[in-house]
């Protein structure tokens, strides 16, 4: 399998993160945070240790100010309706997923105003106007990091020194970027920064955080257990446990921990470098095809590990099938869970193949989707012989 | 708006050939349609799909995922490929009269 399809999640894994799933499994899954027993406490550790490392790779001022989720959706839902009221104004732009998209269009009908600031046609978004859209009731100011659709890099370190001033929050959907891309979420001025375990961190599906600033007063939306203050009825509201309820995915985590140790250990300025070199390989040859349409800035100084085409003659399902029965290529096709960016780059509704390759991918798998791309615009009848 | 010429009827399409109109669709439209994509002639299981797709449509408006097209048939995707050689979507959809499916697969 040549694998292009790591936007949506890496595949595959460091050896290092099968082995920690697999050891934690047998021999440490008691239910962290809820016992005295070894079991209980070796998960606990785990839990603790992952937590460090990941509030280390996001220069975080706590490891308790990591939240750990089922995925960055859950996490931005976490701090949209744990952070939001009606009146609140969000600002936000025309690049989002629909797992921001969607909660503030449900908090739009309980009376949040949400302003979406419309970026260009490759995805990009002027910072200043998005500072234009704020208001004096503006509480926060909602971004991704790059975009899914089309790889796009958004002006996060702009618009975060302005929103600070303007005393609003900023929230980033890191979901693209986390363990790509250096974050500092000091540094950088993110109040809430929502990450996937599974992406770029290289863990298990079903993780992913939350990292909260001191200056993000959440409440938690989901009420339960949390292995604390069990005496008392009312939620707790204590980083990270009130925000934890019920038994977290702790063997998933073991795998997010043994990732991110990974990440630390390669470096991500090193993961950035491959990413970027294999990228320009596949925008240069990718640029060679005959009736294919690029999408995105087309220039990795601009973007991540992800690029957007649709190739003539083609619906991009069909190019999608092609290239997995044919060639052996798993690529994405359709509205990538994005269709506002879409229709930002004008490619609603039908959608785009995505191309997305990842820290293993080499360049011998560039060539080959790159091989297969050209026979498909060249031989779209079927009439010559397929690739081998 | 592209049309074509079938049977002395006029029947609209978009610009990549997709019918526009769902009921203006028969077996004849469709084998008529397979000929044009130098398909030959279509068999019976070239129809259950065309027949799975249109009445998932007519309850959905919208085509079905790939997954379900191949469990409601029992084909593989390998199978349905080699059945529509130009995709699930310019190649199924589009003989079975669907419009060009859109969004997620």
């Amino acid at each position: 399998m040549y694998y292009f399809d790591n936007a949506a999640t890496t595949f595959p894994k460091p050896e290092s993160v099968y082995r920690a799933m697999d050891q934690f499994f047998r021999t440490s899954a008691g239910n962290p945070g809820r016992g005295t027993h070894r079991l209980a406490l070796a998960a606990g550790e785990v839990i603790d240790e992952t937590r460090q490392l990941l509030a280390r790779l996001f220069h975080a001022p706590d490891p308790v100010r990591v939240i750990f989720t089922a995925s960055t959706t859950d996490a931005l839902n976490l701090a949209l309706h744990g952070l939001l009221k009606p009146g609140d104004h969000v600002v936000t732009s025309s690049m989002e997923h629909n797992a921001v998209v969607r909660p503030l269009c449900a908090l739009e009908e309980q009376g949040v105003m949400v302003t979406c600031v419309p970026c260009a046609a490759d995805g990009s978004l002027n910072p200043e106007e998005v500072l234009a859209a704020m208001r004096p009731e503006t509480r926060l100011v909602v971004i991704i990091h790059a975009s899914n659709v089309t790889g796009t890099i958004l002006p996060i370190e702009a618009i975060g020194a302005q929103v600070r001033q303007r005393d609003a929050l900023l929230l980033v959907d890191a979901a693209q970027t986390a363990g790509v891309l250096p974050i500092d979420v000091q540094a950088m001025n993110i109040d809430l920064l929502a990450f996937p375990g599974h992406k770029g961190l290289f863990g298990a599906p079903g993780t992913g955080g939350l990292v909260v600033g001191e200056r993000a007063h959440l409440h938690p939306i989901r009420q339960g257990g949390t292995g604390t203050h069990s005496e008392q009825e009312k939620q707790p509201t204590e980083l990270p446990e009130g925000f934890e309820t019920g038994t977290l995915n702790s063997v998933g985590i073991a795998g997010l921990g043994a990732g991110v140790r990974f990440v630390l250990e390669q470096g991500v300025e090193q993961i950035h470098a491959h990413e970027s070199a294999v990228m320009r390989r596949l925008l240069d040859g990718l640029s060679t095809i005959p009736g294919l349409t690029i999408y995105g800035p087309a220039d990795i100084e601009r973007q991540v590990g992800v690029v957007s085409v649709c190739l003539a003659n083609w619906e991009p399902m069909d190019v999608g099938v092609a290239l997995d029965q044919d060639y052996d290529i798993a690529v994405r096709t359709g509205l990538h869970c994005a269709p506002a960016a879409h229709r930002t780059i004008g490619t609603f509704p039908t959608g785009t193949v995505r191309l997305s390759p990842g820290y293993f991918t080499t360049f011998e798998d560039v060539e080959r989707v790159i091989t297969a791309l050209d026979y498909l615009a060249l031989h779209w009848q079927r009439g010559l012989p397929k690739l081998n | 708006m592209p049309v074509l010429l079938f049977q002395g009827k006029t029947i609209e399409t978009d610009e990549d050939g997709f019918i526009q109109d769902f009921d203006a669709w028969s077996e004849d439209l469709a084998q008529y349609l397979a000929d044009r994509a130098d398909m030959g002639r279509l068999t019976p299981d070239h129809l259950k799909v065309l027949y799975y797709l249109r009445e998932y449509y007519r309850q959905h408006e919208l085509a079905p995922p790939i997954r379900v097209l191949c469990k409601e048939t029992s084909f593989t995707l390998k199978y349905i490929y080699q059945l529509f050689l130009a995709g699930p979507a310019r190649g199924a959809c589009k003989l079975a009269g669907l419009p060009k499916p859109t969004g997620c697969a």
